[in-house]
């Protein structure tokens, strides 16, 4: 009788273990936008902890290299910011931009994300970021996509979205958070609010200053 | 090689008769054996643990051989086929939200898959123990465990925001078709084959001398069912 018991209660368990009704997520308001830009740029010691906003200015210079996913993340930040980032392409190494390598990837994120950021004179140095007295984001950086053990174009869930997780870093947004992790790209709402708000607003805006969902 | 004390506990009634028992309906004896699960589910726990939201559902069935006895459990080997319904959906990340200056949220899911003609094939073995038997009616507990390789194919979508003007859109483009194998993504890249297995009770009654039709439910993994039916013929029992 005591195996019967074990019986019942286990049946009652798996019958109740599996169902339970799916919970809307709860949306990112505007306060918790503005939190997540002061954590990952303003505030952020990798950019100064100035407490300012610090970012490149637009257009941007951007070789990609032939790369087609690199392309893809290039026009998908163009497209889905409506504008607000954009890019000029170049050839060569330009002398304040971003240019994009296949492979090469090293470095903790490289583990994560299957992509780093270098700085593009010396290379194999993770990136240092430099800024001028407006607060705009200068030299030159390279974004290497992939190593021996990872291919980024299959290691995110759309083939661009290592490249366009390695360019949110590389345009200023240094923290992870929800809706920016591992290999996760720009089709995250929260990820491209951030990097919206942060493009929408002028460099060298203090917190206060900030305007969320301004500039259209 | 050792075997694990409790793996014996478990595996002893099947390979010993006691004495006091050595009528026909304890003999051992070959048979066959078919299964059908009308419809499994993947539990929220699981998508929890592999970070997706799904309604992934389908069915299964089963052919194989077993050995066992009129009265009390038996093991068996058996060729396995889950089918995944038709436009099933896996999301590979949480749908997320971001409250627009008008208040109200606009949201995205991110990549997702839209099944078509997917499923596993695989082989599993089991083991059913019968705790208790109650004239014709015997209630006991299925353990399974198995490969099986993952069939088929998805359609991939994204839905992202577009800032546009005053206005923030969702937007769904098409990524193509990828195989079924890419929807899963719990499991590691490099797998060919993926685990399969099953912890069930199941209630069973001998039909006739040899034959015992079973009711079961519980966890079949990557799901769960809440009902299914074995049967079972063995040869030579009478």
């Amino acid at each position: 009788m005591r195996s019967l018991g074990f019986l019942a209660l286990l049946l009652v368990a798996l019958s109740s273990a599996c169902t339970r009704t799916p919970t809307a997520p709860t949306p990112w308001t505007i306060d918790r936008l503005r939190e997540q830009l002061a954590i990952s740029n303003l505030n952020n010691a990798a950019l100064g902890a100035s407490g300012r906003l610090t970012r490149w200015q637009v257009p941007i210079l951007v070789n990609t290299n032939g790369i087609a996913r690199a392309e893809i993340a290039v026009s998908h930040y163009e497209q889905w910011t409506g504008g607000v980032v954009r890019f000029t392409r170049v050839t060569g190494t330009p002398a304040n931009g971003l240019i994009f390598h296949e492979g090469g990837a090293g470095g903790h994120e490289s583990d994560q994300s299957c992509g780093s950021v270098f700085d593009a004179q010396a290379a194999g140095s993770p990136a240092t970021f430099r800024w001028d007295q407006t607060r705009a984001i200068g030299g030159a950086y390279a974004i290497h996509l992939g190593t021996e053990s990872c291919n980024d174009s299959t290691a995110g869930a759309y083939p661009s979205a290592v490249a366009e997780h390695m360019l949110a870093h590389a345009l200023g947004i240094l923290e992870h958070f929800d809706g920016f992790q591992n290999r996760g790209g720009l089709d995250d709402p929260r990820l491209l609010a951030v990097v919206y708000n942060l493009y929408a607003n002028p460099p060298g805006a203090a917190a206060n200053e900030l305007t969320i969902w301004g500039a259209r | 090689m050792r075997i694990p004390a409790t793996v014996a506990v478990l595996l002893l009634p099947l390979f010993t008769v006691p004495c006091a028992a050595q009528t026909e309906g304890y003999k051992d004896h070959w048979g066959v054996s078919a299964s059908f699960v009308p419809r499994w589910r993947v539990p929220s726990q699981l998508a929890d643990l592999w970070d997706i939201e799904t309604d992934m559902r389908g069915s299964e069935v089963r052919a194989g051989i077993v050995r066992g006895r009129d009265v009390g459990g038996e093991w068996g080997v058996s060729f396995v086929k889950k089918t995944v319904d038709e436009g099933s959906t896996v999301q590979l990340r949480r749908s997320a939200c971001v409250q627009l200056p008008s208040g109200s949220p606009q949201c995205a899911r991110g990549a997702y898959d839209i099944t078509r003609d997917a499923g596993m094939t695989g082989v599993e073995a089991h083991l059913f123990i019968e705790l208790a038997t109650i004239r014709r009616v015997g209630i006991g507990v299925a353990f399974a465990g198995g490969i099986a390789r993952l069939d088929g194919t998805s359609d991939r979508f994204l839905e992202h925001l577009v800032v546009n003007g005053s206005a923030v859109t969702a937007v769904t483009e098409s990524l193509g078709i990828e195989p079924f194998k890419e929807t899963l993504q719990g499991f590691p890249e490099s797998w060919r084959v993926v685990p399969i297995g099953r912890v069930e009770l199941g209630v069973g009654v001998l039909v006739r001398p040899g034959v015992k039709l079973r009711a079961t439910s519980g966890v079949n993994f990557p799901g769960y069912h809440r009902i299914g039916m074995h049967i079972q013929y063995l040869l030579g029992a009478k």
